[in-house]
């Protein structure tokens, strides 16, 4: 598998504070990769260091196989567009002006694309209006299209979607959806907003002190997260054989314990479990999703 | 490294503040020019042809840290590491484009003086060598003064606090400069007078700087930009040679020193 951005144990201090503690992480090329962590667990550093603004204590950083120590990897970065924490505008110029000063900063030969880019993030109709009077959520627009410059093949999104309205929100996301279904984008994506990461990230990356904790594709996240049934026996192996029998998918834990995936009639199964002399002591349904995953992934509760 | 100059350049292009240093310079000038005619027995334009470096190194000093400064407090600085500039070549085009922008300035505050002052007043009295060696090396003062403050506003990534240090910094060394003219420029001997305010001798000035107090001070006011810009013209002036070895020294050390500082810098 081909990976456009690769980690390996990369350490990042600052004095005695350590942001990145050895994190390994590997973006898959055309993958929507979410990453997903707590205030100060180390997205931003990592994004930094990505994005060559930093460079690690220890460790690398490949970009395209390139790693950052090579002379190369400047060349490698001309395929990079990111927003890192807030949109890098000047504050003093149109959005037109700003996107004509990245054209020129990317050595790009005419400004003609710039109406389409403009119409891409919904600022066409900003004319003369300097970027400082700007919401915040045409600040991050801009943000974008000035990370989207250059055609990038990777777009790297430190919390696009903050202070953008639900409407705004849904926009974001499809952009996101568009340039990587039709163009073939890989995007890395780090937000707070765990329900539209589920929406929108083909694989997940969770972050806890500076450390990747869990890397897993959606497709894997939606197996652990599926609807389960916990359920506690006098013997699994008796268990077992009924619920073969009934053909449900299911997961002994222990010789008491056991999960059961799927709907259930928990009616039929404990009679049936009784007629082979086989006692249920509880029943627990537990429902996971992205948000309960990534909690019970990092601990804490849900009101942290 | 083209496209960071054509980049920045545009953005010099667009920049209200630049435009307005330049008009500023310009009416600088005119304003000297004009004030000559109150001394037609002594019109030299001598007194106004070398003022400019100190003039626009000061301006200089406000907009490289504004022009400059607003890379980080934007976050523009970013765009460029983002898409693989190098940091050498990005601390370069700023230096670049800083120089340029001294360098029109000092169009804008000769401009007057070339239409206005040389056909009324005539040429300046130094001869033409003299003259020539006297500007080439007082536009590489105002290189030195764009080295010294790229250097403070690319290291420095705050722009409020890096115009305030440029500024502190410059008018404090003015200050500095100053003082130390007045102990190199002070008289060997001074008078001593009686009740009735004659003179009856020349004693020692206690003041009076020894050689080597001398030596130093010189090199001080010789290594400082502001203390060079001050010096051209003038009857105490160290001579061009050394203005130059020290202009050049400034404009070296400081460049390796921002550009390595910036390298090593954690970009926010």
């Amino acid at each position: 598998m081909e990976y456009v951005l690769q980690t390996n144990a990369v350490r990042k201090e600052y004095g005695h504070f350590k942001a990145l503690n050895g994190l390994s992480m590997n973006v898959p090329k055309g993958s929507i990769y979410g990453f997903v962590g707590k205030n100060g667990s180390g997205k931003t550093t990592l994004i930094r260091l990505a994005c060559g603004l930093q460079q690690p204590t220890e460790g690398e950083i490949k970009i395209y196989g390139v790693g950052h120590r090579d002379r190369a990897v400047y060349k490698a970065r001309r395929r990079i567009g990111a927003v890192v924490e807030t949109p890098s505008i000047y504050l003093d110029m149109t959005a037109e002006e700003n996107l004509k000063e990245q054209y020129r900063i990317l050595g790009m030969p005419s400004f003609d694309d710039i109406g389409a880019l403009l119409h891409l993030v919904g600022l066409e109709n900003t004319g003369k209006k300097k970027a400082r009077n700007f919401s915040l959520g045409m600040r991050q627009r801009l943000g974008i299209a000035i990370a989207l410059a250059g055609n990038p093949d990777f777009l790297i999104l430190d919390e696009p979607v903050n202070g953008l309205d639900p409407q705004g929100i849904v926009e974001i996301r499809e952009l996101i959806l568009k340039l990587n279904h039709e163009h073939g984008i890989t995007v890395l994506i780090s937000s707070h907003y765990l329900d539209e990461l589920s929406k929108l990230a083909t694989h997940f990356g969770f972050i806890d002190r500076g450390k990747l904790v869990k890397e897993i594709s959606a497709a894997e996240l939606e197996v652990a997260c599926r609807k389960c049934t916990e359920i506690t026996v006098s013997d699994t192996k008796i268990l077992s054989r009924v619920l073969d029998k009934m053909g449900l998918d299911y997961s002994i834990k222990s010789d008491t314990h056991a999960e059961i995936y799927g709907n259930i009639n928990v009616t039929d199964l404990t009679l049936k479990l009784f007629g082979e002399h086989c006692s249920v002591q509880s029943v627990n349904e537990r429902n996971e999703n992205l948000e309960t995953f990534y909690i019970n992934l990092v601990g804490g509760d849900k009101d942290e | 490294m083209s496209r960071l100059l054509i980049a920045n350049f545009a953005r010099l292009k667009k920049s209200k503040l630049f435009w307005c240093m330049v008009g500023l310079m310009f009416a600088f000038a005119l304003f000297r020019v004009i004030n000559l005619l109150s001394f037609p027995d002594d019109p030299a334009i001598d007194s106004i042809l070398f003022f400019y470096p100190l003039v626009i190194g000061i301006a200089i000093t406000l907009f490289i840290s504004i022009f400059l400064g607003t890379e980080y407090s934007d976050g523009t600085i970013r765009n460029k590491l983002i898409v693989g500039h190098i940091r050498s070549y990005i601390y370069l085009s700023n230096f670049i484009v800083s120089i340029a922008a001294a360098f029109i300035m000092f169009v804008a505050y000769m401009l007057p003086i070339i239409v206005i002052g040389f056909p009324v007043f005539g040429l300046p009295t130094m001869g033409g060598a003299e003259y020539i060696g006297n500007l080439a090396t007082s536009l590489l003062t105002l290189v030195a003064f764009c080295a010294l403050h790229t250097m403070v506003s690319m290291i420095y990534s705050n722009k409020a606090g890096a115009t305030a240090i440029n500024l502190l910094v410059e008018f404090a060394l003015l200050f500095v400069v100053l003082v130390l003219f007045g102990k190199l420029t002070a008289p060997e001997l001074v008078p001593n007078y009686d009740n009735a305010g004659n003179i009856i001798e020349y004693v020692s000035n206690p003041y009076y700087p020894s050689s080597i107090e001398k030596a130093i001070y010189q090199a001080i006011v010789d290594i400082l930009p502001i203390g060079q810009a001050m010096q051209y013209g003038e009857y105490y002036a160290s001579p061009i040679w050394r203005l130059v070895v020290c202009a050049v020294a400034v404009i070296v050390v400081c460049t390796i020193i921002g550009i390595v500082a910036f390298n090593k810098k954690n970009i926010k």
